[in-house]
């Protein structure tokens, strides 16, 4: 497709030009994470900061309860991602592999509820929550986002291509469908069931809604509602504020990074839109 | 977690073809098993098995997304504040509907929506197609565009308030260095038609600066998102289609006219209603950037200034929460969720006339 050098030249100042524009904001991020305050809202700006302020990050660690808030992300995140996987792949296997009366009409059943959009569900939820004595517990974190109908619909079109003949064979030499699940399905999906496990974990990393309505205290709150509230508290000090989206943001970009390949197919193979 | 054992404790005989699922009919005629043997009790015991390995996910989804929905119907037809409170009927529904403060918060969200999903299309379809050229370096950069959607609009929102931010901003600084006047950004409540011309009222000055802001830093988080998937769906055009349209001697524009668009068209269709559902139900990027602090406003006043920013999710979430008005708040949410299912069944429906499907295949 590329038209001689002219034409590649003019793609790639376009996309680098594409590439700075959205780079720019982590960049200008982080950069402002290391400056010192007075650096930081000085006129004009500088790109780099003159004198590294290292202990930006000591500080903001310390300004709020950001060890609590990291700590119940990490277990609200791994419980969303444990949860979701471990019931996507159940019954994804369920509809790729076994026969039941009603498959059908379950399938589809299952995918209607995508249609209930998240400004339904919240209230009711909260409501519910509030009845079960679960507000500001890691259950009400969790079990409200742990299933999730796009994670089964990947899996099974991932186990949809394990040959079928391969389940059959098993089934007559006397393997029951527990077995052939852990031992074949689960060993040759693991990739699909990583990027599963992976983009859950994601999403409740950033999610602010739910955790913003599902806790008050702040022996509860997430690192995305800490951070916020963190965001009202600073005053003008964007440098701890640049510092602390810094170390909130990390996580999420080293997991990204590692897997990458696998996320972006994920995506773009469902169309998760968060 | 207990796996169901299907079957291991309905049969202890030993596993014969009559079990395997797929062939039974040629199996059961070979084996010759006696009529009338379990085998009914035995399609129960597996179906049963079967339905255990969806329980978890279907009870979870029962609960939390079908359950709601009827409940939520419940909880809008009473005055509730922490508790249930007087029966109401549809009085919620038609106090909505007389609020001022929904319907202008519906308008805000149209020129949200309107300003977000073209832009967000457009673009996102301009990166896939400069990112499916031969060029070197593709990789990183499809990662760099990407980067946005995996991480937290939180902390995006409060780096981007801070750009804009009205007294050390990096936006005025860029606005200073070229001698043009500094602006307030996302406290700015006047219209961006009005802030051009001048002189136009409150109303026909269209959206506030504030509001297209945050109209560019949503585009900004999501164009690598559709950037993706236009990606996946301009690999899957076969080389052959290309090929025998350049021999008929069609190039760059028209090429890109009269093949390339039209035959990704399912994906254009497919991301304008996933982009129009998404951009309604927006709520956490815009509350960063209009609700947290760095913008110098608090979490109360979420869609300032003067509410110029208080999208349809905003007004439902501030009822709810800021006021806890809950059954005002939920009827507000399901008149929301109408709307939103007639506006995606209109898109359908439209859509489906223009759709150009590459051999049946979609």
């Amino acid at each position: 497709m590329t038209r001689g050098r002219r034409g590649v030249l003019l793609v790639h100042v376009l996309l680098l030009a594409g590439a700075v524009v959205t780079a720019f904001p982590f960049l200008w991020m982080v950069s402002s994470s290391l400056k010192p305050n007075v650096e930081a809202i000085r006129f004009p700006p500088t790109l780099l900061p003159h004198a590294w302020a290292w202990h930006n990050y000591v500080h903001a660690w310390r300004a709020a309860p950001f060890p609590r808030y990291f700590f119940n992300s990490l277990i609200m995140s791994a419980g969303v991602a444990a949860s979701v996987t471990a019931t996507s792949a159940l019954a994804a296997f369920a509809f790729a592999f076994l026969e039941f009366p009603g498959k059908g009409a379950l399938f589809t059943a299952f995918v209607a509820t995508l249609l209930i959009p998240p400004e339904i569900t919240l209230i009711p939820n909260f409501v519910v929550i509030t009845a079960l004595h679960w507000y500001n517990t890691f259950l009400g974190l969790v079990l409200p986002l742990g299933a999730s109908v796009l994670s089964i619909f990947l899996l099974r079109q991932m186990f949809l291509g394990i040959p079928r003949d391969l389940y059959d064979a098993a089934r007559v030499d006397g393997c029951a469908p527990a077995r052939f699940l852990r031992a074949v399905v689960v060993p040759l999906a693991a990739p699909g069931l990583a990027v599963v496990a992976l983009l859950a974990f994601l999403r409740s990393w950033n999610d602010l809604l739910w955790p913003l309505v599902a806790t008050s205290t702040d022996s509860m709150r997430t690192v995305q509602v800490g951070l916020l509230a963190f965001s009202q508290n600073v005053s003008t000090e964007y440098n701890l504020l640049m510092a602390a989206a810094t170390m909130v943001v990390l996580p999420t970009i080293a997991a990204f990074l590692a897997a990458q390949r696998h996320i972006i197919e994920g995506i773009s193979t469902t169309g998760l839109r968060g | 977690m207990a796996l169901p054992a299907s079957r291991s404790t309905a049969a202890p005989s030993p596993p014969t073809a009559a079990e395997a699922p797929e062939r039974p009919r040629l199996a059961r005629a070979r084996v010759a098993v006696p009529a009338g043997l379990r085998p009914p009790a035995r399609r129960w015991t597996r179906a049963l098995g079967a339905y255990a390995y969806v329980a978890p996910a279907g009870l979870l989804l029962l609960a939390f997304q079908v359950y709601p929905l009827f409940y939520g119907g419940y909880v809008s037809l009473f005055r509730w504040g922490l508790t249930r409170q007087a029966f109401l009927g549809i009085a919620n529904y038609a106090q909505v509907l007389r609020d001022p403060e929904f319907w202008r918060s519906l308008l805000v969200t149209v020129y949200y929506v309107v300003g977000v999903v073209p832009a967000e299309i457009v673009l996102g379809f301009l990166v896939a197609v400069l990112l499916s050229q031969r060029v070197r370096g593709r990789a990183a950069y499809r990662l760099v565009y990407f980067l946005p959607y995996v991480t937290s609009m939180v902390a995006l929102g409060l780096v981007w308030s801070w750009v804009f931010n009205a007294n050390f901003g990096l936006a005025n600084a860029v606005l200073r260095l070229l001698h043009l006047p500094p602006q307030r950004w996302l406290l700015e409540p006047r219209g961006v038609l009005a802030l051009l011309r001048g002189g136009l009222s409150f109303w026909a000055g269209g959206p506030s600066l504030a509001l297209v802001c945050v109209i560019v830093v949503t585009v900004w988080y999501y164009t690598g998102f559709h950037a993706v998937v236009y990606l996946a769906a301009l690999a899957a055009i076969p080389m052959e289609i290309h090929e025998a349209a350049r021999l008929d001697g069609a190039r760059g524009w028209r090429l890109m006219r009269s093949i390339t668009i039209p035959l990704v068209s399912p994906t254009t269709f497919f991301l304008a209603v996933i982009a129009t559902i998404g951009a309604f139900q927006s709520f956490s990027i815009v509350y960063t950037l209009t609700g947290g602090g760095a913008a110098g406003g608090n979490a109360a006043e979420a869609g300032g200034p003067l509410g110029t920013t208080r999208v349809v999710t905003l007004f439902i979430f501030n009822t709810f929460y800021g006021e806890f008005r809950v059954g005002y708040a939920m009827a507000a949410a399901l008149l929301l969720f109408v709307i939103l299912l007639a506006l995606t069944l209109l898109q359908l429906c439209l859509g489906s006339r223009r759709v150009h499907y590459l051999g049946g295949a979609g």
